[in-house]
């Protein structure tokens, strides 16, 4: 299927829909379930209007438009944004206001993308569940009292219940394909380098990874192409030619001639069983379309979690020294600068936050450097390899996202290392570099949507978005709707 | 790794005091015991032989190069106006040498 966002698009090019009558709508409907899912931070009702109007004005002046040109989309609270709020979910950024527009938000808008608002999320994109937002947790559209995943889990939620036509989102360990699959809409994690991270706040930089969420894959794909390519601002983005027209891929194409690998380290104990029969019945029909399935192996898979935890950390408690009460958000009073330092970063930050700046200073002081940060270093090279040796063979590699459908709320807040473990088949793609893509693939018994995940080479998105265009016309899974949707407006 | 005690809570204090987070009791001995959990979660990487194994820092492409010259302009005002505490047109901290 197109998707609602290129639709719109289409609709509004053809001037059957206004701009304005697009972003009403979407507001009418955040308006209408947002005290339930608590999926926005801020929203900028005025502002997205005016972006609107002005969108119609050109537009009826035959002015020449960008690509998202009056197209409704939300932000995760990570992107800098010059006149909205930015708090990265977390107290200790409450009332900043970014002097400047992140590469990626002055990219949406000079595509002419009208910026709704921010999503909420996970405190400085530390979590698996959303529980960890400082501005309470948000609540997945196809169950309530089940977490959306996280930590993109605002923007997930969002597209899930029709707030908006897409969102942008960050994945450093899964933070963008975890929430996907755990709300039914397709989620894409670029290869690192490909999307700028200029005014994105950082969490752990080797590994952090802008990237989009919309209800189908081509949608993704309308809203990755506007966003992508080399940024000076970003010395790791990376200069690699772009594809252009992803989201015309033709429709209901068959994948004759592609091959696509089947780790079995990924299908193993652990899988719900619900997770493990829909994620089978996707094989089936990759390969009921033409797709050739091969087993590989990706011996060291069952390392990345504890290698994740000891990199992602330790680059977290460098990253986050900047936040100390000097040149912007909140500040606790000190009688000296380092008291003020303790106090600052005592009441602004949450505990999970706390745990992984901990983790991660231990990882790296003096004495546990080798042991930890080293060692988890040279654990990364393992499974890159694992992955590199595996793409020379087939064109991508299938898996679920999650071993779990949404669990509910609060089930896993006492117990961070399950929470951890949440991440294990994500966090593969983040510690090798490589694009990875999280396409609907059906329900459990509790009607709680199921992922499917595409690995595939570096810069090699184009493969994953064909592949999973081809699945998706052939199973309508994206064209599901959760009941909240169903109500007016 | 394998023989590593567990974290105590002078250790969790140490480890807070190198991160500038002052950190109540109460958080302390919660810290203490998670953080414990997961560091013999991650002892399983010992398992690994990593001779003649390079770390890998960051995903492969390496950096990117540019000319010099380009800056973000940001006017001193835009700059200090979301600080807690200015004067003279500079962020103020408490004082630093007694």
């Amino acid at each position: 299927m197109s998707g609602p966002l290129c639709e719109a698009r289409e609709a509004l090019v053809r001037g059957e829909r206004t701009s304005v009558e697009l972003t009403r709508a979407c507001l009418a409907r955040i308006e209408a379930t947002d005290e339930r899912i608590n999926a926005w931070l801020h929203v900028d009702a005025a502002g997205a209007l005016a972006q609107a109007a002005e969108i119609d004005a050109r537009r009826a002046r035959g002015e020449h438009l960008g690509p998202l040109a009056g197209v409704p989309v939300g932000l995760k609270d990570i992107f800098l944004t010059r006149d909205l709020p930015t708090t990265c979910g977390s107290r200790i950024l409450e009332g900043y206001r970014p002097p400047y527009d992140a590469t990626v938000v002055a990219r949406l808008r000079a595509a002419g993308a009208v910026i709704l608002g921010k999503q909420n999320m996970d405190a400085f994109a530390m979590g698996s569940s959303n529980e960890n937002s400082a501005f309470g947790a948000v609540h997945n559209p196809w169950g309530l009292d089940r977490t959306p995943g996280g930590s993109s889990g605002g923007s997930a939620a969002a597209v899930a219940a029709g707030h908006c036509l897409g969102a942008l989102g960050t994945d450093t360990g899964g933070s963008i394909r975890q929430p996907a699959a755990l709300c039914g809409v397709v989620g894409l994690k670029p290869t690192y380098g490909r999307v700028s991270r200029f005014g994105v706040i950082a969490f752990a930089s080797s590994l952090d990874q802008p990237g989009p969420l919309a209800r189908t894959v081509r949608d993704v794909a309308a809203l990755f192409e506007a966003c992508a390519g080399p940024d000076p601002h970003d010395a790791t983005s990376a200069d690699v030619p772009l594809p252009v027209g992803l989201e015309a891929m033709p429709r209901d194409a068959d994948l004759a001639g592609v091959r696509l690998g089947v780790p079995a380290e990924y299908f193993g104990e652990g899988l719900e069983p619900g997770v493990a029969a829909a994620t089978q019945a996707a094989l089936d029909r990759l390969r009921a379309l033409g797709a050739e399935l091969v087993d590989v192996h990706l011996p060291h898979a069952r390392y990345g979690v504890a290698a994740y935890y000891l990199v992602a950390t330790a680059e977290a408690s460098s990253n986050l020294a900047r936040f100390d009460g000097v040149r912007y958000g909140q500040r606790r009073p000190g009688a000296d600068l380092a008291a003020m330092y303790g106090a600052t970063r005592d009441a602004g930050f949450g505990l999970e936050v706390k745990r992984r700046i901990m983790l991660g200073t231990y990882a790296l002081s003096a004495g546990y450097y080798d042991a930890y940060y080293r060692k988890a270093s040279q654990a990364r090279t393992l499974v890159r390899r694992d992955f590199d040796d595996a793409l020379d063979t087939v064109d991508a590699i299938v898996t679920p996202v999650s071993p779990t459908t949404a669990f509910r709320l609060g089930e896993r807040v006492d117990d961070p290392l399950a929470m951890y473990l949440a991440d294990v088949f994500t966090i593969g793609c983040n510690l090798a570099g490589l694009p990875g893509l999280s396409v609907p693939c059906g329900f459990d018994e509790a009607g709680l949507p199921v992922g499917l995940q595409l690995i595939g080479r570096a810069f090699d998105e184009a493969t994953l978005l064909r592949v999973a265009a081809s699945y998706e016309d052939a199973t309508g899974w994206c064209g599901r709707r959760p009941a909240l949707c169903e109500e007016a407006p | 790794m394998s023989d590593r005690a567990p974290l105590d809570a002078a250790a969790v204090r140490h480890i807070a005091q190198l991160a500038r987070l002052g950190l109540t009791d109460d958080e302390v001995r919660l810290l203490a015991g998670q953080l414990t959990d997961v560091l013999r979660y991650v002892e399983q990487l010992a398992e690994l032989d990593t001779t003649d194994v390079e770390p890998t820092h960051a995903a492969p492409g390496g950096t990117a190069w540019r000319p010099s010259g380009l800056r973000l302009e940001l006017a001193p005002g835009e700059a200090l106006a979301a600080a807690p505490a200015t004067t003279d047109g500079q962020f103020r901290v408490p004082k630093v040498i007694g």
